[in-house]
């Protein structure tokens, strides 16, 4: 077998040496080239200049993509009135970029620039249509007290907002690009001198080895940056917030963030992570700490629920005290399905029932949902196809499961929950555990960014759990989470 | 192994890490009670009987500071090649071998007696086929995650079982506890049968051996032996406290006839919302099973490889299936022809207590005096 | 792919015995919560049980005649249509009869029974249960469960004699102690308490009736409650009683003091002392605790005579440095043993009014 891979890996050498040997020549670096590379596209425009002073000026440019009014104003104007013989005195746009090759020239256009042709020479002139939406308030993660801005799909402006909350020299940022036909813009963000620099040096090789065509969203992103593709875990966190980006920077973290999209990444995260909110550093810290114990709680109850219904109505009827026996006997006496697929069938109507409220528009949505839980609900249980103890357990265990602040987690545990309720169908609380152990022996697996996941737990640091599950005063947090392995521990700066 | 590629079962088992120091404890805890805190040693009846463990715990104490001696020396360290400096290759395949056959053996036991277990409280119609091959499964996903997350997965193991203690808590108080049962607590004469009696208990603080083959795994050894020490005084307390509990609930007489009085005492709670937590407990003991076999995977794989001069390769996630097949196959034809009557359970049971007791004696001090005698010779070269 | 190959070894291996364990679905079983055993003819055991309804079903007995305990719960589940099932046994009832005979091989069957519960309550029944049951299901069908929760209410409040299966055995085994049993009787169509059966070994030997029912709870355990103490006797009626019961020895045990301490309210006297006056309310008081002194070492006697150890006295016995007595020796020095029994009354309050006799027929609150 060791043959045959080292065949393989051979073959695949040679293919790549003779792709290069097979590139063709670079093109002479002409506007005629340019021209001819961008035709057929209706709104690539030529303007034709001609100053006593400067000589015969071309500009070049794609109309979509340029600030015309900027063009006019501060380059078109300029140029046919220009009394000075440098073009750099006459032109009064923040950069003014001499290019050497075609491919710069091509990326220049296509990020909305405009192509200067002058004396033989190409330059270029940074004016692109900034289309975007105001600042606005998140919509997935907002909270009563606190910052309502969110981040845009305009990148430089989701850097503004936290560049405003983070004013230091240190905060380097990094471009990358992704995606051979999107050519997305990555930032990748850090605090340098406190970011492990191993960390740094992950996320940046892991982001420019990527190979794929497009990248539309951080989603997208974040599926080759993973370590493991396969598991229901989110590995990075996605925000909308400014606030909270800023501080997972300031913790150790790296973030990427990503151009035409709202969400920036953040990694490396933990299990626990997962389960915060930026409302628990705005809440009495004894108030917080038990809305986050409640949150574990409200994950592992809906997790949990209906197998156990299921479990003690197939297998072990002698856990229930005799009140409740009696009470699921009368209930369940005149059901023509066994208890599981009863559940079954009550589950994936909720989620049915779920995902078309999210389909609907916003105006029938209410409707949709008081019809499918109420009347759906009250029919099954008049019909006799479902026990109103089960509809009850349903409904609860889909409002417990809307606790976990991350969205991307409340459906990772849906797909937990079936798979318990086939385990539970088959053995009973004895299933229900050996479930809930694969579980934990999955979650003790997963990394990201190569860090274990459900630190501070495995790796065990002591000094992280004052932030994991309940929240202490912030004047005791005098310490980065240990798990980052952060060049400056103490958050004083006395302290290194 | 290239950092954008997406984390691979080889390249985990590749690039291992190791233990921190401090874990030693809650590793010796949880391999000392794995197989008797169900079973609780059958001869601790009468109250005079809970001196034997403190004596007990006294020697498993002395015990591993011999075996932390050991751990110390250079050739613990080096792991595989260690053992083959300190005793040659020969010995080394012979006792690896022999090796194949101690584990096998305690697995199966541990894991068949386990599933006896769950077949009296849980499931009495269902065959122990199943759960076996789901309990290997699960072990065998646990050891495909390497050696140094199977040691890390000692605190959940720990985490997920250590809260049962609380459950008990209740039976202290007087409403469940008559206190007269835990008297005479000082014996007026030498009982019959002392010395068998301590053999026992010192059986069940058997396991902590297995570390010997484990040098390597952790980061630093210095200070290691006060972390095996909290560990062997944990499990201590926690035989002193089910005994205890134990006898207060039922009482010298009525303990003899009881089959696993720590597992029938929960039959007795009941709780506002729910009853048999038995069930519930006996469920969750299964994740020390779990943490038990994944770790006899790998020793498994190791003693095999070392048999057939295979050591030298890097380990393989199908290596670890195959030993997880063999292992759990052997577990199946043990249950179907050895484990049957319960005349044979009793003298498999008497065979495992003897050979964990003598490997927990002669492992550590076999292996100290080997390496100390050499490194004395060397540093007299 | 993998889980595919697992799951289809599972199926294999497992062959025909059960690749997935016999389901317990709560619509295809019937869980019953009372079982009676009485003495049948020719030493068989006849069993009836309480089935539940569900639904639109009936309420019913079933009763089958049996030499061992568990074939008639194999006999019963085959009388009914749905599989009976015990893990739900709450109360077991056992006739006078067959306590009388020995009980502890069908009790010991029901311990081997992994699905019953320890907690189970167990009773002694004089008079015809299963006529009662059938009257019942008429008015009220859930008498099973009424007599469950009426055990459960009792057992935490500790006026009645309330015993489950494991403090049954706990003392039938130890050689310090004797089992003891409540008593109900079946009177006029009514189930009623009756006081409380005295067990040697496994055997009745011997009934407290009701009235002196209060007596036997105030030695038999360390602290008790109860909300009465009737004793009409001295035309008082105590109520709220906390009492504390000690137990010491002297003279190298050759002589036990029994040591109970009542606290408690007047909660009705008719007699002619006039509380309102410390020195008559003493007398009373003096005099209760004598009569109940003397009440107390009658029945103490009584259980001498038996050999029979109900109030647990030999566990007392036990010391922490002291070789015990075995059970025998135990046995021979309880019943020669002198006791002497000392009670303190206290009494917090002696009545909101307390009425005070001047004269024949005239009464001045």
């Amino acid at each position: 077998m060791h043959w045959l891979t080292k065949l393989l890996a051979s073959i695949q050498r040679e293919k790549k040496q003779q792709i290069a040997r097979k590139q063709p020549e670079a093109p002479p670096l002409s506007l005629e080239y340019i021209q001819q590379a961008f035709q057929n596209i209706h709104d690539a425009k030529t303007i034709e200049i001609n100053n006593e002073f400067l000589g015969n000026i071309a500009l070049f440019y794609i109309r979509s993509l340029v600030d015309v009014r900027q063009l006019q104003e501060f380059v078109i104007f300029p140029l046919q009135h220009s009394s000075h013989t440098s073009l750099r005195e006459t032109v009064s746009a923040v950069e003014v970029n001499e290019l050497n090759t075609v491919e710069e020239a091509e990326q220049a256009v296509l990020k909305g620039s405009v192509i200067l042709h002058a004396e033989n020479r190409l330059w270029s002139i940074i004016l692109p249509n900034s289309v975007s939406r105001a600042i606005e308030t998140s919509e997935q993660e907002s909270i009563i007290y606190g910052p309502k801005d969110s981040f845009s799909e305009q990148i430089d402006q989701n850097l503004t907002l936290i560049r405003r909350r983070l004013p230091i020299r240190a905060l380097k940022s990094e471009e990358l690009t992704v995606g051979s036909l999107s050519k997305t813009t990555v930032i990748l963000l850090y605090i340098d001198g406190l970011t492990n620099p191993e960390l740094i040096g992950i996320a940046r090789e892991k982001t420019s080895v990527i190979e794929y065509d497009t990248f539309l969203d951080t989603s997208h992103l974040a599926h080759f940056l993973e370590d493991h593709i396969c598991s229901v875990f989110p590995q990075f966190q996605q925000t909308d917030r400014p606030d909270a980006v800023v501080a997972a920077l300031t913790s150790g973290k790296v973030v990427w963030l990503v151009d035409n999209t709202p969400f920036a990444l953040i990694g490396p995260i933990t299990f626990f992570d997962l389960f915060q909110s930026p409302e628990d550093y705005i809440h009495r810290w004894v108030v917080a700490s038990f809305l986050r114990g409640l949150r574990f709680f409200a994950f592992l109850f809906a997790m949990v629920l209906t197998p156990i219904y299921v479990a003690l109505t197939m297998h072990h009827y002698q856990m229930m005290p005799i009140e409740l026996l009696y009470v699921l006997l009368e209930s369940r006496s005149q059901i023509p399905f066994n208890p599981f697929w009863e559940a079954l069938f009550m589950l994936l109507t909720l989620e049915i029932l779920k995902e078309a409220s999210l389909r609907m528009p916003s105006k029938s949505g209410q409707t949709l949902g008081v019809v499918g839980g109420i009347v759906i609900g009250q029919a099954a249980v008049a019909a006799k196809i479902a026990s109103n103890i089960l509809i009850i357990h349903v409904a609860v265990m889909a409002i417990a499961s809307f606790l976990i602040p991350n969205y991307l987690m409340t459906n990772s545990s849906k797909l937990i929950q079936f798979g318990l309720l086939i385990l539970a169908a088959w053995l009973g609380m004895w299933g229900i555990t050996l479930g809930l152990i694969l579980v934990l022996i999955h979650l003790h697996g997963l990394t990201s960014l190569k860090q274990p996941f459900i630190s501070p737990l495995v790796p065990f640091y002591a000094t992280d759990w004052k932030d994991t599950i309940v929240r202490l005063p912030s004047r005791w947090m005098i310490q980065r989470p240990a798990y980052l392995k952060p060049l400056k521990r103490y958050k004083f700066s006395k302290r290194k | 192994m290239p950092l954008a590629q997406t984390l691979r079962m080889e390249g985990r088992l590749a690039n291992e890490g190791h233990w921190p120091v401090w874990l030693g404890w809650i590793i010796v805890n949880r391999f000392q009670i794995v197989y008797y805190i169900l079973f609780l040693p059958h001869v601790l009846i009468y109250p005079y009987m809970i001196w034997i463990i403190p004596i007990a715990a006294l020697l498993s104490h002395l015990n591993l500071k011999v075996l932390s001696i050991w751990l110390q020396t250079p050739q613990a360290r080096l792991g595989g090649a260690g053992f083959t400096q300190l005793l040659g290759g020969f010995a080394v395949r012979l006792l690896a071998f022999l090796g194949i056959g101690v584990i096998l053996m305690q697995s199966a036991i541990l894991t068949l007696s386990y599933l006896d277990i769950v077949h009296q409280t849980l499931f009495p119609s269902m065959s122990k086929a199943t759960p076996l091959i789901l309990l290997g499964l699960a072990s065998l996903y646990l050891a495909r995650l390497g050696m140094t997350s199977v040691g890390n997965f000692a605190i959940l193991a720990f985490i997920m079982s250590f809260w049962m203690i609380l459950i008990y808590v209740q039976f202290l108080l007087p409403q469940k506890a008559v206190y007269e049962h835990l008297f005479p607590i000082f014996p007026q004469n030498v009982p019959h049968h002392i010395l068998s009696n301590l053999l026992t208990v010192w059986a069940a603080f058997s396991g902590p051996e297995y570390l010997a083959f484990a040098g390597k795994r952790f980061a630093a050894t210095a200070g290691l032996f006060r972390w095996l020490a909290l560990g062997n005084a944990v499990t201590a307390l926690e035989y002193i406290f089910f005994f205890v509990i134990t006898l207060l609930f039922y009482g010298a007489e009525y303990l003899q006839k009881i089959d696993l009085p720590v597992v029938q005492i929960v039959r007795y709670i009941e709780l506002p919302f729910f009853e048999r937590l038995e069930m519930i407990m006996v469920s969750n003991y299964m994740i020390l099973i779990i943490f038990m076999n994944a770790l006899f995977i790998h020793y498994l794989y190791d003693a095999v490889c070392t048999a057939a001069r295979f050591a030298h390769k890097p380990k393989s996630a199908l290596g670890l299936t195959v030993a997880a097949i063999l292992l759990v196959s052997f577990m199946y034809f043990f249950s179907k022809y050895f484990w049957v009557l319960e005349s044979e359970q009793n003298r498999w049971t008497t065979l495992h207590l003897w050979v964990s007791g003598a490997t927990y004696a002669v492992i550590p001090s076999f292996l100290a005096l080997a390496a100390c005698l050499r490194n004395k010779r060397r540093a007299d070269k | 792919m993998k889980i595919m190959i697992v799951l289809a070894m599972a199926v294999m291996l497992s062959g025909c015995m059960g690749f997935a364990p016999k389901t317990n679905l709560i619509e295809e079983i019937t869980p019953t919560i009372l079982l009676y055993l009485k003495e049948g003819e020719n030493s068989a055991v006849e069993s009836t049980m309480v089935i539940p309804a569900v639904k639109e079903e009936k309420k019913q007995l079933l009763t089958v005649r049996s030499k061992m305990m568990k074939e008639s719960r194999y006999l019963l589940t085959r009388n009914y249509y749905r599989e009976i099932k015990s893990g739900q046994l709450h109360l077991l009832f056992i006739s006078e009869e067959m306590a009388r005979k020995g009980i502890i091989d069908h009790i010991n069957t029901l311990l081997l029974d992994q699905e019953i519960k320890t907690r189970m309550y167990l009773a002694v029944i004089r008079g015809d249960f299963v006529s009662y049951l059938q009257s019942q299901f008429d008015h009220q069908e859930g008498i099973d469960r009424f007599l469950y929760k009426m055990f459960r209410h009792y057992e935490k409040k500790g006026d009645l004699t309330i015993v489950d299966l494991h403090h049954f055995l706990v003392n039938y085994y130890s050689p310090y102690s004797d089992p003891v049993l409540p008593m109900f009787t079946i009177r006029q169509g009514q189930l009623i308490y009756a006081g409380t059966a005295l067990f040697r070994e496994d055997r009745l030997v011997k009934s407290i009736p009701i009235k002196e029912d209060f007596l036997f709870q105030l030695v038999r355990r360390h602290q008790c409650f109860q909300t009465n103490i009737p004793l009409p006797d001295r035309n008082i009626v105590l109520g709220s009683v906390f009492s504390t019961r000690e137990i010491d020895f002297a003279d190298r045990y050759e002589h036990a003091i029994v040591k109970v301490r009542l606290r408690g309210i007047v909660e009705e006297y008719t007699g002619d002392k006039d509380l309102s006056r410390p020195e008559e309310a003493d007398d009373m008081i003096r005099d209760l605790e004598r009569y109940l002194e003397e009440r107390i070492r009658e029945h103490i006697r009584e259980w001498q005579k038996l050999s029979i150890d109900p109030a647990h006295i030999g566990r007392k016995t036990l010391s922490p440095f002291r070789q015990p007595f075995s059970g025998p020796e135990w046995k021979r020095h309880w019943r020669d043993l002198p006791v002497t029994v000392r009670v303190e009354l206290e009494l917090e309050n002696l009545g909101w009014i307390k009425p005070k006799k001047q004269g024949p027929g005239q009464r001045v609150g």
